[in-house]
């Protein structure tokens, strides 16, 4: 057990590097570097640059380094808490960025919960009641919870309660609590705002694990464990749970390896058109700007959060499913 | 003994089906799937001739009529029934104080709407010009069937125009994540080792990975000045890195499964070359597999395509796609004025549960035997 | 010939009429059909048939375990001891009185040992479950008791075996697993479904050799289905023989064995191999398959693999079923 947990997480750690790498190609992407850009910025609002400022601005950022040096520059001012600079915002991206993370984690949390609590008993229920109204009914919703884009159902929810209700939703915040330091209340404000963009951006995703959990518990309920239960004389809904449900729910936790990123990159969008306080519009913003420093970063602290939920999903699934915790402990 | 000859015949029918009838036979009593089918038949069809379906030319501007509604087609007036349907003119006022403009039909004005007619020119698949539509009204009428955008342009013409764009790039991507897929799939399938090991560490990687964040990153990659239809390639290609995984991923699994089955075995051992393994045997079984995992992986991608139009990090006008026409959705005040605007995003809806009610019936198809 | 524990004439199980019908699309599968036999205490009951005959769905019934849309009618009479006379057949499947028979009064076991237990929960585990269910004893109890039926059942150091998953067990070892967990609660009645299909030749002997002790032991009846002759003649008192969901030949084991009268029993016996015959001499086989049992044509739904049948008989009236001596039965018009 201890030893397959080193492995994975010493996968995770090459993982972790490679999304580094694929950060930094990103942040060389744009023709020109960065500094280019900046220069051109500021030439266009009429400020004189000065050549030696140039320079010292070249060697601030590596870039007068070949590339492979620039990336372990940059590598190792990371590990240092240094992140670069954003020119957009003209501040250090390390704040910017845990300025949004804890919310980011939060609505993604928020949002993987809402996902399995909602999915799994309706799987549940879907896959016991093979055929019936219901189980169509839920078929048809998570159909087309799978067909709307999620910035379009994002569109369409602050349409209706904006036409209808009068309301305008998005944020995460009230006004008044927007730059109000944390409190109780504030917290309270926060909960009353997360149900919306969490039902958009959880939408997809749900939909998705109820097909997955319906088709596994399905597929449990054929199987012959379940009858010698049954022959038993165990009652059908201790059986249910006790048995298949136990069983189904292992691939659904080796699910959230795709589920996480699901969200995240569902959040991306969403919290562009609800204008939520999390980075996605921060790595919108700084892609749209060319603040590539900015950019690169947010996606790699994005790509951080999905491969980290997938190592604790891994050691979850070991922990519950005795099957691969001998094979895995056997190798 | 003539009963015993039509019962054998009838269950001999069952045995010696081939695989596609029995799908055929299974797919058939999929609803759903026929639906989609049928639905997804009609769009491609509307968008491959999308110039003479269109009423007008798409980059039109009627400058009197800035977001107006959609105008409804009418059978009956005052004097009653006409076969010939036609539309009412539009009255336009606007307010003093908040220069919002209103329009309401105006029932003095009545114009025909003819079929086959002549009007503005466009180019047949950028081949034949021509200036045949299906259906239109004469001049001075207007028919603005999705109602105009802000420029005064007519929407059902610019949905037509979008369609084109938007369920192509679904094929295209998928075309090219098809073939990279398959290489990828195949020799990590059929040759294992290093080269397996590689491609699966590469796939599981990219799959880690949230996909809208990287897609808009590499689309903002993009020179902003390449012309439409290099960008309209590299948006395809951008979402083809995700794409593939999915697909290698069956073709790999299923190369593995097989690979261990014994009719490919009894093959290996009556001396069948690699080659004619792999066409006789091993392509047939997975092909309806497939089948069903392309279908499948058309809408991620018409979904990707609308996501970062929508951003406007994806097509630029004046290319037109479902995305880039759900730009002017953006506010929500403005669809709230304009809830036309939205219309864009019902055919995206309709267009991806069409391919997944699809998918699900040949998936349910591919498992003839179940 | 085997030991007799109670009188001659003392039915513990009676089977009129049971009819299994599933409700598909493509038509009504008459999986049992018009099935009747009974079994005495204490004694053995072998249903032989080929695969897709009904035996399983038989065996089935009895629990009321039929997966949907299977429907069962017909009558299961259960003559309990010191209670009534139950009927199987009337009670809700899902209700609370066939729950405290099944696995307590009516055991079974199954085909797979590699799929019957739960791959998630340890040996002891579902043991248990099993006598907690229907014995009033605390856990520890209980776990005395698993391990004192997995002794009894010859699987080795049971004190450490009862906490191991199945997969850690062999197909043997499962399958004694298995009858540990049907005999925990002492039942009157032990239904075994082709229990030693999946195993290895050795092992499936043993297994036998194991239920005929643990009968003299425990003194239940058993139901063996199975397709294997052999075993059938080793192991049971009587013998029902079916056929596409009816029962055609039923006897005592001597009488099946050494004087077969359906012509389907008898080309059975034919296709086994024996030691002794000429050498190079071609095995009797039945000739085609067994039809699935939807749509079937009116008459003997032997008739088209019947090298006895007879046109215009045969093939237009279900055959009768006739009474031969000391019970033998035969659904058959040649007896007629």
């Amino acid at each position: 057990m201890l030893s397959y947990v080193l492995r994975r997480f010493f996968y995770m750690i090459i993982v972790l590097l490679v999304v580094s790498i694929t950060a930094f190609v990103i942040i060389q992407l744009p023709p020109g570097d960065f500094l280019t850009s900046y220069i051109m910025k500021l030439k266009a609002s009429g400020q004189i640059v000065d050549e030696a400022e140039i320079a010292a601005l070249r060697k601030q950022y590596d870039l007068d380094l070949p590339i492979h040096l620039q990336y372990c520059q940059w590598m190792w001012k990371m590990l240092h808490g240094n992140f670069g600079k954003s020119f957009e915002w003209n501040r250090p991206v390390k704040d910017l960025i845990l300025e949004r993370l804890p919310l980011t984690v939060t609505v993604s949390l928020f949002t993987l919960i809402f996902t399995y609590l909602l999915a799994i008993p309706i799987g549940i229920y879907s896959a016991t009641h093979q055929y019936s109204v219901g189980d169509y009914a839920f078929t048809v919703i998570g159909f087309i919870g799978l067909a709307t884009p999620r910035f379009l159902l994002a569109l369409i929810l602050m349409f209706v309660s904006y036409r209808y209700f009068g309301l305008s939703i998005g944020g995460l915040f009230s006004p008044q609590y927007q730059l109000a330091p944390w409190s109780g209340a504030k917290f309270i404000d926060l909960l009353k705002h997360l149900p919306i963009p969490v039902v958009v951006i959880g939408m997809a995703g749900t939909a998705g694990l109820i097909r997955v959990m319906r088709g596994c518990l399905l597929d449990e309920l054929q199987k012959q464990y379940v009858i010698t239960a049954r022959a038993k004389g165990v009652s059908e809904r201790r059986l249910l749970f006790k048995y298949p449900v136990r069983v189904a729910i292992n691939p659904i936790i080796s699910t959230i390896g795709w589920t996480l990123p699901r969200i995240i990159s569902g959040q991306t969008i969403v919290a562009i058109v609800l204008g939520l306080p999390t980075i996605g519009p921060l790595l919108f913003r700084a892609l749209v700007n060319q603040d590539m420093y900015l950019a690169g970063s947010s996606i790699m602290i994005l790509t951080f959060l999905t491969v980290i939920g997938t190592f604790i999903s891994d050691i979850l699934l070991v922990w519950l499913d005795p099957r691969i915790r001998y094979e895995k402990q056997a190798r | 003994m003539k009963n015993r000859q039509d019962k054998i015949t009838a269950e001999e029918k069952f045995y010696i089906a081939t695989q596609w009838q029995l799908m055929w036979r299974k797919f058939k009593k999929h609803k759903l799937a026929i639906f989609g089918a049928i639905v997804l038949f009609i769009f491609y069809f509307v968008a491959i001739f999308c110039g003479f379906f269109s009423t007008q030319d798409i980059y039109k501007r009627h400058t009197k009529y800035i977001h107006a509604p959609p105008q409804r087609i009418h059978f009956f007036d005052e004097e009653g029934f006409h076969l010939r349907p036609f539309v009412y003119g539009l009255k336009r006022k606007i307010n003093p104080v908040t220069l919002r403009r209103t329009y309401s039909e105006d029932r003095t004005k009545k114009y025909p709407i003819y079929f086959f007619i002549r009007g503005d020119k466009y180019k047949l698949w950028n081949l034949f010009p021509t200036d045949l539509h299906l259906l239109g009204v004469k001049e001075p009428g207007t028919i603005f069937l999705f109602g105009t955008d802000k420029l005064g342009r007519d929407l059902f013409s610019r949905n037509l125009h979008a369609a084109r764009i938007s369920l192509s790039i679904g094929l295209v991507g998928v075309a090219l994540s098809f073939i990279l897929g398959c290489a990828l799939g195949g020799i990590s399938g059929y040759f294992g080792g290093t080269a397996d090991m590689v491609i699966q560490r590469v796939i599981e990687f990219l799959m880690s990975i949230p996909t809208i964040p990287l897609w808009m990153a590499l689309s903002a990659a993009l020179p902003p000045h390449w012309p439409p239809i290099k960008v309209y390639f590299g948006i395809t290609i951008i979402l083809s890195i995700v794409g593939w995984c999915g697909l290698a991923r069956v073709v790999r699994g299923k190369l593995l499964e097989l690979r261990q089955e014994d009719f490919v075995m009894a093959a290996k051992i009556i001396g069948a070359t690699d080659g004619r393994i792999i066409t006789r045997h091993l392509l047939p079984s997975f092909l309806s597999y497939l089948i069903v995992n392309i279908t499948l992986a058309i809408p991620g991608m018409i979904l990707g395509e609308t996501s970062l139009s929508f951003l406007g990090l994806g097509l630029q006008p004046p290319v037109v796609s479902w995305g880039v026409l759900l730009r002017d959705a953006q506010n929500v005040r403005t669809v709230v004025l304009h809830p036309w605007l939205l219309i864009p995003g019902l055919f995206v809806i309709v267009t991806v549960l069409a391919f997944n009610f699809l998918g699900d019936g040949l998936r349910d198809a591919a498992d003839p035997y179940k | 010939m085997r030991s007799k524990l109670k009188s001659e004439d003392d039915p513990l199980l009676e089977i009129k009429d049971l009819r299994t019908y599933f409700y598909l699309d493509e038509g009504i599968l008459k999986a049992v059909d018009g099935v009747s036999f009974k079994i005495d205490r204490g004694k053995t009951l072998g249903i032989v048939g080929e695969s897709g005959c009904g035996k399983s769905v038989t065996a089935q019934s009895i629990l009321r375990i039929v997966p949907s849309p299977g429907k069962t009618e017909g009558e299961i009479l259960f003559h309990q001891e010191n209670e009534k006379n139950v009927d199987l057949a009337e009670l809700d499947p899902f209700g609370k009185e066939i729950r405290n028979i099944r696995g307590n009064q009516i055991t079974m076991i199954f085909q797979e040992p590699m799929t019957s237990l739960s791959p998630l929960h340890t040996i002891g585990n579902q043991i248990m479950e099993t006598i907690l269910l229907h014995r009033k004893l605390n856990k520890t109890e209980a776990r005395g008791l698993a391990k004192e039926m997995l002794d009894k059942v010859g699987i080795p150091d049971p004190s450490h075996r009862i906490d191991d998953y199945p997969h850690q067990l062999s197909g043997g070892l499962r399958q004694r697993a298995m009858i540990a967990m049907a005999l925990s609660c002492n039942p009157s009645l032990l239904i075994a479904d082709e229990p030693t299909t999946a195993l290895d030749v050795t092992v499936q002997a043993q297994i036998l050799e194991l239920m005929k002790d643990l009968q003299k032991e425990f003194g239940m009846s058993i139901i063996y289905i199975t397709h294997n002759l052999g075993v059938i003649a080793e192991i049971s008192d009587e013998v029902a023989v079916m056929y596409l969901g009816k029962v055609v030949e039923y006897g005592s084991v001597e009488d099946i064995f050494h004087n077969p009268k359906h012509p389907y029993t008898s080309r059975l016996l034919k296709s086994i191999p024996r030691v002794g015959r000429k050498v190079r001499a071609r095995l009797d086989s039945i000739k085609g398959t067994v039809p699935l049992p939807l749509g079937l044509p009116r008459g003997c739904t032997f008739y088209p693999r019947c090298p006895q049948a007879k046109e215009g008989i045969c093939n237009i009236d279900a055959p009768p079923l006739i009474e031969l001596e000391n019970g033998h039965k035969v659904e058959c018009v040649l007896y007629r």
